[in-house]
């Protein structure tokens, strides 16, 4: 990161996706940007509950990342170009010399097998011995009773080992075009993001959040517009459930018992989040600049179930 | 049932807490309502301490507060009638003109009420408030086991005292003779 790493985000149909794994990793790390892997893994292709490269980012996240100067946004649905002579024969020397180192690992692995093996292949050959022993035996012939106890020694090295054949192989899949660095200043793709009012909450929301230093998941799962958690996604769980709302929306009592009810059902508080909207004149970026966030939280010990009706009327009864 | 919501409207607008609310001369009268329904329900349901309801004239309504418990500190209660609409910015005004001058409150319980006087009570407060630590839930539970297990043993060992001392006054009336026969029947009939 020393000179500054700047990460490709391409735009595919105006989805967002990184192709990089390291790049992956430095935002997961660094950048505490989660995004949502979409790809199917090579190795298990069958199966949908494990899922790799690409990683598709959230709007909210793509405008942080552009925002904090940490990416570049490139046009990713542009179909590649013919590769040339020279890239064609750079990826065929490529392949080779992949191939060559392969054979080399796969000798020394074979020959580490053999060896972790030697005394049951010396325990074989002694068997196979003995019963030839018999056997001439039987058939009356003179036998080397001494020869029974001969030891039998291997010499691992000079057992003949073949080459991995070459369909064998592994092959090396991209990703990420290996040519990068060569075709620099890609056309570079235009961010309209966040335009409406409700993007711009959201926007917003999310960045003072991570600002905050939580991690920000889709919350679309548990009906709120983000999950807030304070470490890792996969190491810990989300505290809150981050819903975005202009400050003037009129919610009835009744949304705000939905609301309650959501949090105490899925063991996490909501957070009502809204941007105050404190001067009309400020009319630069500052004009949303106090975030202010409420809390719903639901006191268990006091919430009345819905069965208990008449409570008040009842008790007010036998005051009078 | 348009006649017992009568009834039940026309007590409370009897009932001396309601009186005294319509002495501070605010508007909101279904807010009015609902403050003297929760107090009740504070008072006589939840069993609160120290009950007190104010006046807020700038926002025109009333609030209460109240000890939960006898060792909890106080709380601020806004009752909110079911047809009324709030938005975020009046649950900020809320969070932060609605105090008491002698005491520290954080946050508000907002006691909603439906029209047959239902009320749920949830809290909200202001910024961010993180979830207690594992120990304290821990403790929680632990403490909350422990009273439900107390309550068994408690009702276990005054069972086992009734028993005890039925069996007492059978033997003792054993010894009567043949009159308690007829009394163990009557018994069982009963």
């Amino acid at each position: 990161m020393e000179e500054q790493h700047r990460i490709k985000l391409f735009v595919c149909s105006d989805n967002v996706l990184v192709w990089n794994a390291e790049d992956v990793s430095f935002l997961r790390d660094e950048m505490r940007v989660v995004g949502n892997q979409i790809g199917c893994l090579p190795r298990f292709p069958r199966q949908n509950s494990f899922l790799g490269l690409p990683l598709l980012l959230m709007p909210e996240e793509v405008s942080l990342l552009l925002n904090k100067g940490v990416a570049d946004l490139e046009k990713g649905d542009n179909p590649l170009e013919t590769p040339t002579q020279q890239q064609i024969e750079e990826y065929h020397q490529l392949c080779d010399e992949s191939y060559k180192e392969q054979v080399e690992l796969f000798r020394e692995e074979r020959k580490r097998e053999i060896e972790q093996n030697l005394p049951k292949i010396i325990d074989g050959k002694k068997e196979k011995r003995r019963k030839e022993i018999e056997e001439k035996k039987k058939a009356g012939e003179e036998v080397d009773e001494s020869e029974l106890d001969k030891e039998i020694t291997i010499d691992v090295d000079s057992i003949p080992i073949p080459s991995l054949p070459r369909n064998h192989a592994l092959v090396q899949l991209f990703t990420e075009s290996p040519w990068k660095g060569e075709k620099s200043g890609g056309d570079m793709a235009s961010w309209n993001f966040p335009s409406t009012e409700k993007e711009k909450i959201r926007c917003r929301v999310f960045q003072d959040l991570w600002e905050k230093g939580n991690f920000l998941t889709s919350g679309a799962k548990f009906g709120g517009d983000f999950l807030v958690y304070p470490g890792d996604p996969g190491k810990f769980h989300s505290h809150y459930v981050a819903i975005c709302m202009e400050h003037q929306k009129n919610l009835t009592p009744l949304d705000l018992v939905a609301m309650g009810r959501l949090g105490s059902n899925v063991k996490k508080t909501v957070v009502l989040c809204s941007l105050d909207q404190e001067d009309h004149l400020h009319q630069s970026q500052r004009l949303y600049c106090q975030l202010v966030i409420q809390l719903i939280q639901p006191i268990i010990l006091l919430v009345l179930s819905a069965d208990t009706t008449d409570s008040a009327n009842h008790n007010a009864c036998t005051v009078s | 049932m348009l006649q017992q919501e009568n009834e039940a409207g026309s007590f409370i607008y009897q009932h001396p807490k309601y009186k005294e609310i319509e002495k501070y001369e605010l508007r909101n009268k279904e807010q009015l309502k609902a403050a003297s329904l929760v107090y009740l329900d504070l008072c006589e349901a939840k069993q609160w301490w120290n009950l007190d309801l104010h006046p807020c004239c700038e926002l025109d309504l009333v609030f209460i507060s109240g000890h939960a418990t006898r060792h909890t500190p106080r709380e601020l209660v806004l009752p909110l009638p079911r047809g009324c609409t709030v938005t975020p910015s009046d649950l900020q005004t809320y969070l932060h003109t609605l105090n008491l001058e002698s005491y520290h409150t954080s946050g508000i319980t907002m006691a909603i009420m439906d029209t047959d006087s239902t009320t749920v009570y949830y809290k909200i407060s202001d910024g961010l408030v993180p979830p207690a630590s594992p120990e304290t839930t821990e403790k929680k539970k632990l403490y909350h086991t422990e009273r439900i297990n107390k309550r068994r043993i408690d009702v276990i060992a005054s069972v086992n005292k009734y028993i005890e001392k039925k069996r007492r006054s059978d033997s003792s009336n054993e010894t009567e003779g043949s009159k308690t026969e007829h009394i163990i029947e009557t018994h069982g009939t009963l």
